[in-house]
C-alpha cells in the first residue's frame, strides 16, 4: 500500500445532510468512489480530520477532509 | 431471573481493517502496533489467520513462521474506538445497562424495557415446546433458549443486524444470552464467529461446562488451571465435588469464585460505563524500534512518556505519588533475553527500586525524574527493547495542592500554557527542548480502555 499525504480535488455530495466524497482527481484520473467502507476521525489538537476509506473498481484509497482547513487530502492508495 | 446480553466483535481490530479496505477480505492479516512493524506483537489476528494457528499477542515472527503469507496492518487505534463509540450508542438504544469491559466486549443486563410487537418474533423461524424454543438457523448447531430469553434473543438479531448496517458489513459479532455475566460470556465464546448462543438455566449450565476444558471460563486462567490439575481436578464435574472450604483453604477468597463457577453461579452486577471506578493509574509504555543502550535516547523516550501520562493526567485533574518503571532487555539473535536474572518469564525487569514515592504530582519533568532514578538503579547496561511508566496512588487535583512559592507558581503557569497550545495544535508542538527531533510516539492500539470513558 502506497501511503501518501497529496492534496487532491474532490467533488462530494451530501447524503442525508452528511459529506460524501463522489469522485476525486489523482494523477490525471478522475476516479469515482463506488463503495464508502468506513468513516473515522482523528484529532490534531483541536483539529478535527475525516478519513473515508473508500473502494472503486476493485481498488482502495484513503482519503481525509481537513475540517479546518476545508481541503482534501489522499492518504493511501492500493491498486492493482 | 436476569438477562444479561454479551456481545463480543470478531477479532475486531481485523476485522475493522477488513472494513475499510475490502482488499484485505478473506484473506490472513495481522494487526501490528503502528509504525512499529519490525518490533511489536501481534495486536489482532483476522478469523483466516487464527486458522493457521496465528494467535493476539504472537511475536510478528511467530506469526510468520505459522502463516508466511500473513498480511501485516499497521494498527490505528482512532479507527477501532470510532467504531465501538458506534457500536455503544446502538446499545444505549437497547438498555442503559452497558458495561465496556474493553474495547471489543460489553456485557448489556436488559428490564424487559423493550417491547417488541409480538408479530416480529418469526413464528416460522423456531420451534415452541415447554419452555425451549430453537430457533431454525440454530436448530442444527443443538442451540437452545427458552421463551425468557426471546425478547434478548430478538435484541441481539437487531444488533446484529445494525452493526452491519451502520458500521460496517464485514463487522459481526458473537452474543451470548443467559442470567448471568460469567454464563452470557461462556455462552458467546461457544460459536464463533458471528454465534448467538443462550445458555438458558442452570441445568442448561451444567451440561455446558461438563462439556468445556477448566480454563474456558473467563477467571480461570492456565496458572489455576495447573494448580486444579495438580489437585487431581481436570474438568467441571471433578470440581464441583471439591467442598469450599477446601477451595478457599487452597485459593483463599478466590476460592469462592471457583465454588461458584463450577456452578454457573455469578451475582456480579453490571457496572454501567458511567459508574466505573475510579482510574487506579496512568501509564504509558513504548516498545522501540531496535534494541539500545543509548543513554540519551532511552532519557528522551522516558521523557516522552512521562510528559504523556502527565498530560492525562492533568486532563482529568488529577496528581499521582507513585511512580513505577519497567524495561525489557533486548533478545539475542536467537531469541533468548539478554539477561536473565531478576526477569520474569516474559522479560520484564521487575528488580527492587521499579517503584518510588514523590510528592504528589501531575508535572511530566517531575515523574521523570523519579522514574529516570528508579531506572538507573535498575539498570545494567545491556541494550533494551521496551520501556513503561506510571503514576497512580491518585487524588483530585484540589486547591490544596497548590503552592504559596513563586517558582511553583510560575511553573504551573508556564505547564498550562504548554497545555493550551498542545491541546489546539496537538501533542508536543511545543515540547521539552531535548525532545526536538525526536520520533512521535503514537497510541498504540489496545483493546484495554484504561481511562477511557465512552459518552454515548
Amino acid at each position: 500500500m502506497l501511503e501518501l499525504t497529496e492534496p487532491i480535488n474532490v467533488w462530494v455530495f451530501f447524503k442525508g445532510g452528511t459529506l460524501q466524497p463522489h469522485t476525486f482527481f489523482w494523477k490525471q484520473r478522475q476516479i469515482k468512489v463506488e463503495k464508502i467502507n468506513l468513516v473515522h476521525t482523528t484529532k490534531n489538537g483541536q483539529n478535527l480530520i475525516f478519513h473515508f476509506s473508500v473502494s472503486s473498481g476493485g481498488n482502495f484509497y484513503k482519503l481525509a477532509f481537513d475540517l479546518e482547513s476545508l481541503k482534501w487530502f489522499l492518504e493511501a492508495v492500493e491498486e492493482g | 431471573m436476569r438477562t444479561i446480553l454479551h456481545i463480543d466483535f470478531n477479532s475486531y481490530f481485523a476485522t475493522v481493517e477488513q472494513q475499510a479496505n475490502p482488499r484485505l477480505r478473506g484473506k490472513p492479516i495481522g494487526v501490528t502496533g503502528g509504525d512499529r512493524m519490525k518490533r511489536t506483537v501481534l495486536g489482532a489476528a483476522s478469523v483466516e489467520a487464527k486458522k493457521f494457528g496465528v494467535k493476539t499477542g504472537m511475536q510478528i515472527w511467530e506469526a510468520k513462521k505459522l502463516c508466511p503469507n500473513i498480511i501485516l496492518v499497521s494498527g490505528d487505534s482512532d479507527k477501532y474506538l470510532e467504531c465501538t463509540k458506534r457500536f455503544l450508542t446502538i446499545l444505549k438504544a437497547y438498555s442503559p445497562y452497558l458495561e465496556v469491559f474493553s474495547i471489543d466486549e460489553v456485557f448489556m443486563e436488559t428490564y424487559e424495557i423493550w417491547d417488541p410487537a409480538p408479530s416480529v418474533i418469526p413464528a416460522k423461524a423456531g420451534i415452541h415446546t415447554n419452555h425451549l424454543w430453537i430457533p431454525d438457523q440454530v436448530r442444527d448447531d443443538n442451540i437452545k433458549t427458552t421463551c425468557d430469553f426471546a425478547n434478548a434473543y430478538l435484541i441481539a438479531q437487531q444488533i446484529k443486524s445494525r452493526i452491519r448496517s451502520e458500521i460496517g458489513e464485514w463487522i459481526t459479532c458473537s452474543i451470548g444470552i443467559s442470567y448471568n455475566k460469567l454464563m452470557a460470556k461462556l455462552a458467546g465464546s461457544l460459536q464463533k464467529p458471528d454465534g448467538l448462543v443462550v445458555i438458558a438455566n442452570p441445568e442448561e449450565t451444567v451440561k455446558i461446562l461438563d462439556e468445556i476444558a477448566l480454563d474456558e471460563i473467563c477467571g480461570i486462567g492456565g496458572r489455576i488451571k495447573v494448580r486444579l490439575n495438580k489437585m487431581g481436578i481436570f474438568h467441571f464435574k471433578q470440581l464441583r465435588q471439591v467442598p469450599l472450604e477446601i477451595l478457599t483453604f487452597q485459593f483463599k477468597s478466590y476460592g469462592n469464585f471457583l465454588y461458584n463457577a463450577a456452578r454457573g453461579i455469578d451475582e456480579s452486577p453490571i457496572i454501567p460505563f458511567y459508574e466505573k471506578e475510579e482510574i487506579q493509574s496512568v501509564s504509558h509504555r513504548h516498545t522501540i524500534d531496535h534494541d539500545t543502550d543509548d543513554l540519551r535516547e532511552i532519557k528522551q523516550i522516558l521523557l516522552k512518556l512521562t510528559e504523556l501520562i502527565a498530560r492525562r493526567a492533568r486532563a482529568k485533574k488529577l496528581v499521582g505519588k507513585t511512580v513505577n518503571c519497567w524495561f525489557r532487555y533486548g533478545l539475542h539473535p536467537r531469541g533468548e533475553y539478554q539477561v536473565t536474572f531478576s526477569v520474569h518469564p516474559g522479560g520484564v525487569f521487575t528488580g527492587n527500586g521499579m517503584q518510588i514515592t514523590i510528592q504528589y504530582t501531575n508535572d511530566g519533568l517531575e515523574i521523570f525524574q523519579a522514574a529516570w532514578r528508579s531506572f538507573q538503579s535498575m539498570w545494567n547496561g545491556s541494550k533494551i527493547r521496551m520501556i513503561g511508566v506510571s503514576i497512580s496512588n491518585l487524588k483530585p487535583q484540589t486547591p490544596q495542592n497548590l503552592s504559596f512559592l513563586d517558582e511553583v507558581k510560575q511553573k504551573e503557569v508556564i505547564i498550562k500554557a504548554l497545555d493550551k497550545i498542545n491541546d489546539k495544535y496537538g501533542e508536543f508542538t511545543l515540547k521539552r527542548a531535548i525532545l526536538l527531533g525526536t520520533p512521535i510516539i503514537r497510541r498504540t492500539p489496545n483493546p484495554f480502555l484504561t481511562d477511557r470513558r465512552f459518552k454515548v
